[in-house]
This record gives structure tokens, C-alpha cells and sequence, in this order.
């Protein structure tokens, strides 16, 4: 009920004009006098404003016919009482429009569901056919038409792709940063998305400070990015051959060459301080690292091999590696802000969490899971082979037996004659071959022809399909009919069963609209002359028939109607 | 023997010389060492033409399995009307050529494999297809339960790029699963050729909504066994298995071909309404207008309930909804209500004994392996 639109307007009341304030909201429309006592209010529902608003030339008045006599408004200039008009036509439009369920018509409603059934009925002309036949025609409410619709309707709203999917961040350190570098010239190519930009400033916070202080006033984006990613390649290049000189044993050159670091004065030293002390109030006080220091396992304690590392170990490149590992864990801040501020605050405390993921790894110090199976129980396995033996006594295997031993034993009445019999003497066809090959084609014409009926003479060409035999239009309007017919069909039986007053009418309206497509049908048969009155009339038959057994569903007695 | 080449050194290479004579020193000793190794005369093959494996502890281990299996699998319920989403991982990680020719083929191949073994023993149930690439999970197919419609999907789409997303699959296959009715089991079966999975969130809580909609997702890994990959089958109730090879993976696949035991909470027995269609004539006297998009021509069947055409099943109607199956499909379900119990092995030599003797079957049954009756009617031949 939120307020549209508020505006000045003074109403004529007793030949007088009294101040006071229009406002508008989805359904209702009402003025209130500035001065109470000056005049009544005045609150009309959209919906019941169904007579055109009517307009004032070179005057600023409006004219609102209602219920109960007319309303004239005078505005404070015209331009207020047009964009009143504006916003008021449209919403008595739309409540008009709701009142009448059948003949809503597309254009009114504003929004991307409009848009995309537009788009599905231009695309499919099937589609728009039935579209126009029947919802156009009164027989199916705009509702019921789209409701068995949803699916591709909601397909093309999301243009394919699954329900708003996010795509998370690489694991990959930033591989992306790579340039691509062109054998013949000596430049290298960079490019820079959005995302790449957010993942940069979520792990380097340093550039986005010396992004926000430099950018649109000392350097702009393209000589900040290049500076950026040359110093990152020098950084790779003396990484590499600081890497390749240890590895061939020569003495390690001295600290790397700081080839000079374009942002150095935005670094913080002391954030990763903070860092550290704000993760350490995190940890699960369960752990003891102190007691394991002499184990020999943790860093510590590892009988001096901390003696026998290089000590120029690069630290920033481990604490971009930490941090990217945590960005990648917790998305980026603005993603997590929008996704998961609710499970943060919601969740257990980080000490659960992880004691929880704890203890979870200790799989082989719990029991393993038993796997629970269902025991199979068939009360009386005969039953699913052998109908007859039901009825004969033959004696029960009992409730959990196995059914095939049980059967081997038990002498059914097939089994005993089976055994009975000798299989030498047997010839192995019962039937002279030749003689049953004849009567298996006679049978096969027989079938084919026998749709014609009196046509014995143009039997030849009347068993053609009717594909061949129709021309392109009568198949069409033949299409169109077992098209609309199937639609119509689709509807009735989805209204099983009745519980609802509003079904029955909407089986009522189908059973109508049935009724006349049988006669429709019954029409074009007879209207056919010829070999293509067999050929329609063959084609129509399944129609027909699945129109009857849906008239038939109705007239029986309810009773009877609970079985299907 | 092989010959040895020798080479004339030369003044002015020292070197090189050295490193020459090491290398022929080594050929030399190789040679020795293998001089009477003539292992490719036992490789044998297979009646398709394949070498068989070498070891013969892997095929008694496996017919050991069988048996067992076939010995525990006797009285189990099982979920026999299966709604299954494959979901095959097409990221960057599948176009590694560890197996030949790549994971990808591989993977493609087994997994036709599979859809048509999947339809043969399970005529009741749908299957669809999702795809995971460049981090979001797509859509292949819908669920149905026409097999030649998925297999040329799955031919069609077979490149791959950027990361797999668990989180993802889980979510689509989920929805996918949500809309089918009460008395059909859910099943994911995720394909995974990755080491990570790259999600927007939490992935466990994927995972637990999984749990809560009763999907069962199991995990064949290509690659190696990965821990969330653990978690999520051991929540979900699934398999996970991680191939060595191509034919066992190949193997770890076709295993979910037959239906898995139904869980207590799954298992409620309901009665299920289904149609028995007649086929309608093929040529003139069968001609009309059959299936959804109202193609004229012959052959079909017709619903029982409604009259309208349909074009093959299993499948449900598009008219009244009603799931129309034909009795040999419900049949080959009787398999799994009805299993036949394991064959007892009968040496050559006893075979030989019985057959001297011109005895029937039916009438010594202590020596004959030990089979339901049924079965003498498409059994040995007693001649």
C-alpha cells in the first residue's frame, strides 16, 4: 500500500475551493483537506473507477467520474495534473483488467513475464494458434494456459543458464594475471575484468588504498594497471632466477633486487600484526601446541632443521598465499556480505566449528556405519507368475522362502504336465512353414485394407499414408484440430478430480468447447468427398475416439469416477 | 641377442666418449638381464580383439566379489523406479590424457555405456544429464526415459574448460530432483575428473540440503580420492569409488546400472497407477497424429485412460499424465524382486560323468547345479 504519488489540489465543495492533498497508492485513491473541518474526505477504490478520467484543456482540472456523482480536482499546474493522469490510468487499467479473468489482453501487464510470453508465442506459431483459440476465444483463463507452461517460460526469463548461479572464486593464484605475450613484438597483453579487479583488492589491500588515493588525479587506470603488473613481473623474473641459482648450487644471491615497489608507501606493516592477533583469538583452545613442541614434528621442534633452511625465504610471498587462501575460503567481502551475513550471524561459535571439523577427520577411531538393508518380503511369489495356481490348493512355501526353490518342488498343474511329456517324440514345428508363412500374409493385407471397408477397387492407391496423400493444407487444418483438441484434453483431465466449484466450472467451459470440436470433426468428414474422406476420416478416428472417452469420463456416475 | 654398435672415439671428445660407453655398458647389462624374457607370448585376447590383463589374482578376486555380492544381495529391497541425474565434470582437469586417449573420451564412452545398461535394467525409471564447466552446472537434459535422446546430448557436448563447482551440480541436480513423485528415488551420480572444487559458498551446505531433500548422490573419481567428495557420499548415503583404470572405471560405473537397496526412510511401499498401452497398427490403418507436437504418422501407442497417441515407451502420457509402461518392461524388473540364486560350479570332468550317463536334469537334481526349474527351459542342452 505504498503511497505513489501526494499531490496540492483543491476540491470544489459548495462553491468553494478547499485546500488539500491528493494521494495515490496501487488501489486506492484519496484526498484529505488540508483543514479538517473545511471538508469531508475523499477515499474511492481503483477498481470501482471504471469511467474515463476527463481532462481540462489550458486548465489544470481533472475530472474523476465516480460511483456516486464526480469528483473535479483543480491542480497546481498542469503539468501535476498530467503526471497524476499517468500514473492513474494504468492502474485502473490493471484493475479493470483483473476483474474480468478471460479477456485480459497481453499488452497491460508491464514486466519481463509479459515479455517473455510475447516471445514464446511468436517464436512457436502452434503456440499462438492455440494461444488465440483458446484463451481469446473464452474457453481457458490466461492462468490455466501458462500454468503447464512454467518451465519454458521460466527458461527463457533466465536465458538458459540455471537459476542465478555464482560462479566461485579460483583456487589458482591469480593465474589469470599472466599476460600473453606475442612472439613478434615485445609487448605483453593484459586483461583486466571486474572480478580479477575485485579479487586484486580483496587480496592485496594495499593496491586498493593506492588504487582510491591515485587514480583520478595523479595516473589513470591504465598507467596505474601497467605499473602494477610490471612490478609484478620483475617480482616474478628475479623469483625465478633466484630459484634457478639455488638450484644449481651456486651461492644465493642476497636478497631479492626490490626493484622499487610502485606502491610501497600504501604497505602496511603492521596489518599483518593485526591479522595475526585477530586469528589467534580464533583458535580452538583445545589444541595444545606447546605440548607437541618436542615431538619433532611441529616446526619448532624439529632437532634444527630450521638452521638448515635458506634464510631468505620470501615471507610476503607466503603471506599472499595465506591470504589468498582465505579469500578464496571466504569469498570476497562483498559477495559474503550479501550471501552469507545471515549464516555468520546464525552460526555456532568458531570454537564449535572447529572442534566439529576435528574431530570429523578422525574417521578411523569411530565405528564404521553399518549398513541398514531393508529385508525383502514377498507374501506369495506365485502370484506374480502363475495366476492359475492361486486357485489350485498347492501347498504354501511359507512367508520368507525363497521363491525358486519353492516353485521347483511344488507340483503346479504346468509343471506336472510338462514333466510328463517326452520331448523326443515332439516334431519341432507344429505347423508346415510354408503353409504358415501363406496365412501370415494374408492376415497382414487383410489389416492393411481392411480400413477401407468398400474401396476394394482403389485399394492400391487409397494405402498410401495420408502424409503422401493430403494436401499441405487440409493437413494443416487438420493439425491445428487434433493440436487445439489435445490442449483441450490436457486441461479437462487435469481437472481430476472435482473438489473445487471452480474446476467444475472449468469442466464445464471444456466440456462445451469438446463438444463443438466433435462436431467440427463430424463436419469436415462428412464436408469430404472421395478417397480423402477415407483419408480423413482415418486420421480423425484416433481424435474422435479420445474426445468420446472424455465425454463418456464425465457422464459416469461418481462412484464409478473414483477408480480413475 | 641383440647386437652391440660401437663407435670409433674420437680425439677430440672425451667426453662424450665417456658418456657413450656408459650407455652402452647399460644397454649390454639390460640385455643380459631380459635375454630370456619372452613375456609377450602370454598375452592372450579376448573375443573382442582386447588383451586380457595379465594377472589372474584380479579375475578370482573379482568372481570371489560376485559371489559375495550376488550371496548378500538376496533378500534386499531395492528402489526399482530411479529418477538419476548424471552429472559429468567437464572442467579443465578432464582434458588430462592420463588415460587414453584423454579422461574426456573415456569418460564419454563409458557413460553412453552406462545410459543404455541403466534403461535395461531399469525400464521404469528417467535419467537426465548436467554438465559442469567454467565453475557453473548446466542443464543437458530433462529428466526422461528415452536413451537415445540423452546419448547424442552427451556426444554433442563434449568439451571442456574451466573448474568443476560441487556446490553447483548439487544445487541444479536438487532442483531438478524436487518435482518428481513420493514414491521415486532420488539419485545423483557425479562423474568427478577434478582435484578442487571452486564454489560461491559453503559447499557443506549443499550437501546438507541434499541430505534433507533425500537424494542419494554417489561419486565415481577419476582422479584421486578427494575429501569432500568423502563427506558428501558418506551424508547422502551414496558410493564413492576412485578408478585405477579404464576398466575399472568402466566397472565403478556400471555398478549403479542395478538399483541400489532402499533406505528404511525411502522405502514406504505405495501403490503406483500405471498404463498398459496397446500398439496401434504400423502403415495406412494406423495413421494419426501421435505425440505432444502432433507429427502425423503411424505406429504408436495409444493411452488407456485418454485416447491420445503416444510415440514410445516407457514414458507418461502427454495428455492425462498417467506413466504407460509395457508388461516386458515391468518384467525385467522382476529380476530384482525375484534374484536368481548363484550358480553352483560343476567340474568338466562331472559334466562329462552326467552327460555319459543320459541323465535328465529334473531327475538327479543333487548333481546338477542347482537352478530354480525355470530355468532348464533356456538351460544346458542335455545333448
Amino acid at each position: 500500500m505504498a503511497m505513489l504519488i501526494a499531490k496540492r489540489t483543491k476540491l470544489t465543495v459548495r462553491k468553494e475551493r478547499v485546500d488539500g492533498v491528493l494521494s495515490l497508492s496501487h488501489t486506492s485513491l484519496s484526498w484529505r483537506p488540508n483543514n479538517p473541518n473545511a471538508a469531508q474526505a475523499v477515499d474511492v477504490v481503483i477498481a470501482n473507477m471504471t469511467a474515463a478520467l476527463q481532462k481540462a484543456k489550458g486548465k489544470p482540472l481533472l475530472r474523476m467520474p465516480l460511483v456516486a456523482g464526480a469528483l473535479v480536482l483543480e491542480f497546481e499546474s498542469e503539468a501535476d495534473r498530467n503526471q497524476v493522469v499517468d500514473v492513474l490510468t494504468p492502474l485502473m487499467k490493471q484493475a479493470a483488467g483483473a476483474a474480468r479473468p478471460g479477456a485480459a489482453e497481453l499488452g497491460e501487464e508491464l514486466g519481463p513475464l509479459a515479455a517473455a510470453k510475447q516471445q514464446l508465442l511468436e517464436e512457436d506459431k502452434d503456440l499462438q494458434q492455440l494461444y488465440k483459440q483458446l484463451v481469446q476465444g473464452g474457453v481457458l483463463s490466461e492462468a490455466d494456459f501458462w500454468r503447464g507452461r512454467q518451465a519454458q517460460l521460466q527458461q527463457r526469463l533466465q536465458g538458459g543458464k540455471g537459476p542465478s548461479q555464482r560462479v566461485g572464486l579460483s583456487s589458482v593464484m591469480l593465474a589469470h594475471m599472466q599476460g600473453s605475450q606475442d612472439g613478434r613484438s615485445n609487448t605483453v597483453t593484459m586483461r583486466l575484468t571486474p572480478e580479477l579487479v575485485q579479487q586484486i583488492f580483496a587480496e592485496r589491500p594495499y593496491v586498493r588504498r593506492a588504487h582510491a588515493a591515485l587514480v583520478p588525479q595523479s595516473l589513470d587506470e591504465k598507467a596505474f594497471w601497467s605499473q602494477f603488473m610490471k612490478h609484478e613481473m620483475a617480482k616474478r623474473t628475479a623469483q625465478a632466477r633466484l630459484r634457478e641459482a639455488r638450484a644449481a648450487g651456486k651461492a644465493a644471491s642476497h636478497a631479492l633486487e626490490d626493484a622499487e615497489d610502485p606502491f610501497a608507501k600504501f604497505r602496511d606493516p603492521e596489518e599483518a600484526k593485526r591479522d595475526a592477533r585477530r586469528k589467534v583469538g580464533r583458535v580452538d583452545p583445545t589444541v595444545n601446541l606447546a605440548a607437541d613442541r618436542y615431538d619433532g614434528f611441529s616446526a619448532q621442534g624439529d632437532g634444527g632443521e630450521a638452521a638448515h633452511r635458506p634464510k631468505d625465504t620470501d615471507d610476503g610471498m607466503l603471506h599472499d598465499i595465506n591470504r589468498h587462501a582465505a579469500v578464496v575460503l571466504q569469498g570476497l567481502p562483498s559477495a559474503r556480505a550479501l550471501h552469507g551475513g545471515a549464516a555468520e550471524a546464525s552460526g555456532a561459535t568458531p570454537h564449535e566449528d572447529l572442534r566439529e571439523r576435528a574431530e570429523s577427520a578422525l574417521d578411523d577411531l569411530r565405528r564404521p556405519a553399518e549398513a541398514q538393508f531393508l529385508a525383502l518380503h514377498i507374501s506369495d511369489p506365485r502370484r506374480y507368475f502363475d495366476s492359475s495356481s492361486v486357485t489350485a490348493g498347492v501347498r504354501r512355501s511359507g512367508g520368507s522362502a525363497p521363491a525358486g526353490r519353492g516353485q521347483a518342488r511344488a507340483g503346479t498343474p504346468l509343471s506336472q504336465a510338462l514333466r510328463a511329456m517326452e520331448a523326443a517324440p515332439l516334431r519341432n514345428s507344429p505347423v508346415d512353414p510354408a503353409a504358415a508363412r501363406r496365412v501370415l500374409a494374408d492376415v497382414s493385407v487383410h489389416r492393411a485394407v481392411g480400413a477401407l471397408g468398400e474401396w476394394e477397387v482403389g485399394a492400391g492407391w487409397a494405402a498410401r499414408p495420408p502424409a503422401e496423400a493430403l494436401v499441405p493444407q487440409m493437413q494443416g487444418l487438420l493439425r491445428g484440430t487434433a493440436l487445439t483438441c489435445y490442449e483441450l484434453l490436457r486441461h479437462f483431465w487435469a481437472s481430476f478430480p472435482l473438489t473445487t466449484p471452480a474446476r467444475e466450472q472449468r469442466v464445464q467451459r471444456i466440456k462445451a468447447a469438446l463438444c463443438e470440436q466433435y462436431d467440427r470433426t463430424t463436419a469436415m468428414q462428412e464436408s469430404a468427398r472421395g478417397l480423402e474422406r477415407v483419408h480423413i476420416t482415418q486420421v480423425l478416428k484416433p481424435l474422435r475416439q479420445a474426445l468420446d472417452a472424455a465425454l463418456s469420463r464425465l457422464e459416469q456416475p461418481a462412484a464409478a469416477a473414483l477408480v480413475l | 641377442m641383440l647386437g652391440t654398435t660401437a663407435k670409433q672415439p674420437a680425439a677430440d671428445e672425451p667426453m662424450e666418449d665417456a658418456e657413450e660407453e656408459e650407455a652402452t655398458a647399460d644397454l649390454a647389462a639390460f640385455q643380459r638381464e631380459y635375454e630370456d624374457d619372452h613375456s609377450w607370448e602370454a598375452l592372450q585376447e579376448d573375443e573382442f580383439g582386447r588383451l586380457r590383463p595379465l594377472d589372474q589374482k584380479e579375475e578370482q578376486r573379482a568372481k570371489r566379489r560376485r559371489l559375495l555380492s550376488a550371496a548378500a544381495s538376496a533378500r534386499i529391497r531395492r528402489g526399482m523406479i530411479r529418477y538419476l541425474q548424471v552429472v559429468v565434470d567437464l572442467s579443465q582437469a578432464a582434458a588430462i590424457a592420463d588415460m587414453r586417449p584423454s579422461r574426456l573420451a573415456v569418460i564419454g564412452g563409458v557413460l553412453q555405456g552406462f545410459i543404455r545398461e541403466f534403461f535395461d535394467q531399469n525400464p521404469l525409471s528417467h535419467l537426465g544429464l548436467v554438465v559442469l564447466r567454467n565453475g557453473v552446472a548446466e542443464k543437458l537434459t530433462d529428466l526422461s526415459g528415452s536413451p537415445e535422446a540423452h546419448i547424442a546430448k552427451l556426444r554433442a557436448a563434449l568439451d571442456c574448460g574451466g573448474d568443476a563447482s560441487l556446490m553447483n551440480a548439487l544445487e541444479t541436480a536438487t532442483d531438478a530432483l524436487k518435482s518428481i513423485p513420493p514414491y521415486g528415488h532420488r539419485e545423483v551420480l557425479i562423474a568427478f575428473a577434478a582435484l578442487s572444487t571452486c564454489d560461491p559458498g559453503n559447499v557443506l551446505d549443499a550437501v546438507k540440503a541434499a541430505k534433507q531433500h533425500r537424494v542419494r548422490v554417489s561419486v565415481v573419481g577419476i582422479a584421486a580420492e578427494v575429501h569432500i567428495c568423502r563427506v558428501l557420499t558418506q551424508d547422502t548415503g551414496g558410493t564413492y569409488g576412485v578408478a585405477l583404470n579404464e576398466k575399472h572405471l568402466e566397472e565403478l560405473v556400471n555398478e549403479h546400472a542395478p538399483p541400489p537397496p532402499a533406505r528404511a526412510a525411502d522405502a514406504a511401499a505405495s501403490l503406483v497407477r500405471m498404463g498398459f498401452p496397446q500398439r496401434n497398427a504400423e502403415g495406412f490403418a494406423g495413421a494419426a497424429f501421435v505425440g505432444a507436437d502432433c507429427k502425423l504418422g503411424d505406429g504408436g501407442y495409444t493411452c488407456p485412460r485418454c485416447r491420445a497417441r503416444v510415440v514410445e515407451l516407457p514414458s507418461s502420457c502427454h495428455v492425462c499424465g498417467l506413466t504407460l509402461v509395457s508388461s516386458p518392461h515391468l518384467a525385467r524388473s522382476y529380476h530384482h524382486l525375484f534374484p536368481v540364486p548363484a550358480f553352483a560350479e560343476v567340474s568338466a570332468d562331472e559334466l562329462a560323468r552326467l552327460q555319459g550317463c543320459r541323465r535328465t536334469p529334473k531327475a538327479k537334481p543333487q548333481l546338477w547345479p542347482e537352478v530354480p526349474w525355470r530355468a532348464h527351459c533356456y538351460g544346458l542342452d542335455p545333448q
